[in-house]
């Protein structure tokens, strides 16, 4: 038992715990930052994996960037702190059967394999590997997910401001025609 | 030696580029408000500049190029053949575009912190002298970068933050709706210009999986777009007409020419470094790129006709405007159709060498115009100038200077590269006589350039002042605004391009580098085409005497006549004006109704009601049958079940339990569409688990 | 406990667990955001899948070094980025127009 093992069992304990939070605290503040606890958990195991650049794009993006997004949309509505468990504990039911059969079928099918062929992991540097499938054989695929994001942001935007009445459009290149 | 050249390219988009980034985070807190920045780092990228000139000088051949270029992507390591390359490639046309880039630019930079002093100020205060350098040096930075690329992609790209930043600084004035309306409509225009690009660089790369330039001449005199064709038409012809497309939505030419007037409404440095010196010219740039595959693929006639019609009818319109910044807007469409024209009869040099003169001496006539507009206190109407060359000596001799070389008198740069336009015009109708009109529009524009552009000189600094409130406080600008005019007007004679005093091609001085920019710059090799072009040559040195008579006639006539109606005032200029035919004042009035075309037509009868009726399909079809339907499908499923159960269950079996079946169908299928996003995720999950019940996993 | 770091398993339940937790939050929470994490929850349990198997089973799923596992990892984080964007705005927009975030209030579709 190294050190490494340890810390692979704290960051499951870590992990467990912090998503049990998340999904059942009554007080969705709380459960967000229980949400921290299990990303950084899922860091930490990429760290263990050799993952480093995951690692630390997950502690950067998730946990940095949209961990604040999420709680800063939970301090927008305040009704949020008043929202308590047992309120809506029965629709927690159905959800949980519905979770715990996924989960042992999950399971079954995990245990059930055969996964005594496993490799021995090197660990070495990953990000320069990673640059060079982004720009090689995943060309493509990180062009796609680049004109997703745009166009995700683009949305967001659209979204988030008031909508521009047809109308109003209407009179504006009616003014144009006009000059 | 070579690699320092690459690095030195490399630095030249890279100085201005940075000098955006440190101005957009901390302008506001530099002193003088990073003006000398952006100033400065455009200075280096000129050194920079000069001294890769300097090494084309010294090779003195016209195959001299220094490339090279890096893998971007790759995906030959998953079996498709495909590879992004980019770099950076020299040659005589390139070094030439990036002294000429840069020396403007620089120049206009400087002109700039004169001209915008009054926005001097806090930004919390709505100054935003700052932005504007800011914007100026990612301009510069784009279009340098477009000029080193060796390939159609990054120079795609710089093309693209090119429109970005002509859309930001024509607006730059934001509280005025029209300037604000001015940048919507330019960047919607050349948008439709950039369609027509990106389809022909798409074909181009569907067919030889590459875009540097070295491919595609490689690619056409090896055949390989010889037998593609893409929608009915030779390949070749759809890529040089696609490309053509975007030139004719950057260059403003016929008939997307609508968005430069409209233009002026920016700052006057800007209307001389965008909209005159050098992102216009990046269409022009463009054409001489793809010069190839437009001979190729034959697409030159129609490059020569809208051209020639171009630099044609916006002659006309530039003779009638008052305003003095929109003449000179018209004199940049017409000079822009001369260059397209010289391409498109397959003359490639003297397009190119139209391309620098223009750019020289537009960019001292733009700035000469806003010394004018800024001495008399942003007045722009002509009619309220007058007399001003008592007031402004400086500023009246660099614009007589480079207004002499663009009408085309002997002995300035505009004398040497027209006279060549026009001699090969002059050729190819003699080679080709049905082509005879393009002569007619060549001389006929000539003519007019000079008469319209002395009308801007008399009218703005011969006779008696208009308005003797604005001009008893006009007085000389600064050093920092009359000294870039005096460097270009310098730049306007002769001497500098062919090493000729007079232009008329006696008393060489050069030597050997005599015409420097006609002999560097041959067009690339078509096979096949040697002989044409070879014709033209020489069908055009024969003309060379008579366009020489014929042209300086045609300025001196147009000058002549243009004294004796503004300056003079001999003939009224209100009488002339009645000579034309109303419903010929009335389209140029309007601007032969483009405007109204495209608004009301295109737009209100074209274009809104097609993307109502998509809207009206997205309510009656999508909403009521795709998603609303399934109740319906409900509903029918439980009628049917009814019927079923009417007829056939009661009939046969017993009442109740038959009857209850449909209901619960029914009521089950409904429940399913309730609009609550958890429902939907739950019947997932239930599939999910079904799946798992019937792998037999749980 | 010996040998965990490196025990498949171990890592694929753990990310089924996560998952599972997802899944409860994502259908048994009444708020929008608390939806949101519960999706944020499952995602991440994929990633972790993702990475586990390519870095104990490299050499068993495919013969060359481009770590197809971590891009997939990688291409999760930014997806979950984008939506995290689209979703402030969501929230922003419900809240503006219903005062509230509960997911259950937005029914217009319903049939």
């Amino acid at each position: 038992m190294t050190l490494v093992d340890v810390f692979v069992a704290f960051c499951f304990l870590l992990g467990g715990v912090a998503a049990f939070f998340t999904a059942f605290h009554p007080n969705i503040l709380y459960a967000a930052i229980a949400l921290i606890g299990s990303l950084v958990s899922v860091a930490g195991l990429y760290g263990a994996l050799g993952a480093d650049f995951l690692a630390a794009a997950q502690l950067i993006i998730y946990v940095g960037g949209i961990l604040i997004v999420i709680l800063f949309a939970v301090m927008m509505s305040e009704d949020i702190y008043k929202r308590r468990f047992f309120q809506d504990a029965k629709k927690f039911v159905v959800p949980a059967v519905a979770a715990a059969v996924t989960f042992a079928g999950f399971a079954k099918i995990t245990l059930s394999a055969n996964w005594s062929n496993a490799t021995k992991p090197d660990f070495e540097p990953t990000a320069r590997a990673m640059g060079w499938a982004l720009v090689g054989p995943y060309a493509l695929v990180f062009q796609y997910v680049v004109v997703v994001l745009l166009s995700g942001l683009i949305g967001a935007v659209v979204i988030a401001r008031p909508a521009v009445k047809m109308r109003q459009l209407d009179e504006e290149l009616e003014k144009m025609g006009e000059d | 030696m070579n690699e320092m050249l690459i690095t030195l390219a490399l630095a030249i988009p890279l100085l201005p580029l940075s000098a955006y980034f440190i101005q957009t985070i901390v302008g506001d807190r530099l002193p003088r408000q990073g003006d000398w920045l952006s100033t400065g780092a455009i200075f280096g990228s000129f050194l920079c500049a000069l001294r890769i000139f300097a090494e084309m000088w010294t090779q003195f051949r016209p195959d001299w190029v220094v490339q090279q270029s890096w893998t971007w992507m790759d995906l030959s390591t998953v079996n498709i053949p495909w590879k992004l390359d980019v770099g950076v490639r020299l040659d005589n046309v390139s070094a030439t575009m990036l002294l000429m880039v840069t020396l403007c630019a620089t120049l206009i930079h400087l002109f700039s912190t004169g001209y915008m002093r009054d926005h001097h100020g806090k930004p919390e205060d709505g100054y935003r002298y700052t932005s504007f350098f800011s914007y100026l040096s990612l301009f510069t930075a784009a279009m340098l970068g477009l000029v080193i690329s060796d390939n159609f992609f990054t120079l795609f790209m710089c093309w693209e933050v090119m429109g970005l930043c002509s859309y930001l600084l024509i607006g730059f004035y934001r509280h005025k709706p029209s300037a604000a309306n001015a940048s919507l409509k330019a960047f919607m225009t050349t948008r439709v210009g950039d369609l027509g690009l990106f389809l022909g660089l798409l074909a181009i790369f569907a067919i030889i999986k590459s875009f540097r330039f070295d491919d595609v001449y490689h690619g056409i005199n090896s055949g390989a777009f010889a037998k593609e064709t893409i929608v009915g038409v030779s390949a070749a012809f759809f890529i040089g007409l696609g490309i053509f497309i975007g030139t004719v939505g950057k260059s403003a030419q016929f008939p997307l020419q609508i968005w430069l007037p409209d233009a002026m409404e920016g700052p006057t440095p800007v209307s001389a470094l965008i909209h005159a010196a050098t992102m216009v010219s990046a269409g022009i740039y463009l054409i001489i790129r793809i010069f190839p595959m437009l001979e190729y693929g034959g697409v030159l006639p129609i490059v020569a006709y809208i051209g020639g019609f171009t630099c044609f009818f916006a002659a006309i319109l530039a003779i009638k405007q008052n305003d003095i910044k929109k003449v000179l807007a018209y004199s940049t469409l017409s000079q822009l159709g001369y260059m397209v024209l010289a391409l498109g009869i397959g003359a490639y040099s003297v397009g190119f060498f139209h391309l620098i003169t223009h750019a020289v001496f537009k960019a001292c006539l733009f700035m000469s115009s806003g010394a004018v507009i800024y001495a008399m206190h942003h007045e722009q109407d002509m009619r309220h100038m007058g007399g001003l060359r008592k007031k402004l000596p400086i500023t009246f001799a660099c614009m007589l200077i480079t207004t002499m070389a663009i009408s085309g008198v002997p002995g300035f740069s505009g004398f040497a590269s027209k006279d060549l336009i026009l001699g090969h015009v002059l050729g190819y109708a003699h080679l080709h006589p049905q082509h005879y009109l393009l002569v007619f529009f060549g001389f006929a524009t000539a003519a007019m350039t000079a008469f319209y552009m002395f009308r801007l000189i008399f009218m703005t600094f011969w006779g008696h002042p208009h308005d003797h409130h604005h001009y008893d406080e006009a007085h000389e600008v600064s050093w920092n605004m009359w000294l870039p005019l005096a460097v270009l007007a310098a730049l306007s004679f002769c001497v500098v391009y062919t090493g000729s005093i007079t232009g008329l091609g006696f008393d060489k001085i050069f030597g050997h580098a005599n015409d420097w920019i006609m002999s560097l710059n041959p067009a690339p090799m078509v096979e096949g085409m040697e002989q044409s072009r070879e014709e033209l040559e020489e069908a055009a040195h024969h003309m060379h005497n008579i366009t020489m008579i014929l042209s300086i006639i045609l300025a001196g006539s147009g000058i002549l006549f243009s004294y004796l109606v503004y300056g003079s005032k001999k003939i009224s200029a209100d009488k002339l004006e009645k000579m034309w035919p109303r419903f010929v004042q009335k389209a140029i009035d309007n601007l032969y109704y483009f405007d109204w075309f495209y608004i009301k037509v295109v737009i209100q009868k074209l274009f809104l009601p097609f993307s109502k009726k998509t809207a009206q399909f997205d309510d009656a079809v999508i909403d009521r049958v795709l998603v609303d339907g399934w109740r319906d499908v409900a509903m029918v499923g439980q009628k049917a079940a009814g019927i079923f159960d009417d007829m056939v269950v009661d009939g046969v079996m017993v009442d109740g339990a038959g009857g209850a079946l449909p209901t619960a169908i029914g009521a089950s299928l409904r429940s399913l569409q309730n609009g609550k996003v958890q429902r939907y995720l739950m019947v997932a999950v239930v599939a999910l688990m079904l799946l798992f019940l019937f792998r037999g996993v749980v | 406990m010996a040998g965990l770091a490196t025990h498949l398993p171990a890592y694929l339940i753990f990310s089924a667990m996560l998952f599972s937790f997802g899944l409860i939050a994502a259908l048994g929470r009444r708020s929008t955001i608390g939806i949101f994490m519960g999706v944020e929850l499952m995602l991440n349990g994929a990633g972790l899948n993702f990475v586990a198997f390519q870095t104990l089973r490299a050499g068993v799923i495919a013969n060359d070094n481009w770590l197809h596992g971590h891009i997939f990892a990688l291409f999760v984080i930014i997806l979950a980025a984008i939506e995290a964007a689209v979703a402030l705005a969501i929230v922003l927009r419900t809240f503006g127009t219903r005062q509230t975030i509960e997911a259950d209030r937005a029914d217009e579709l319903r049939g």
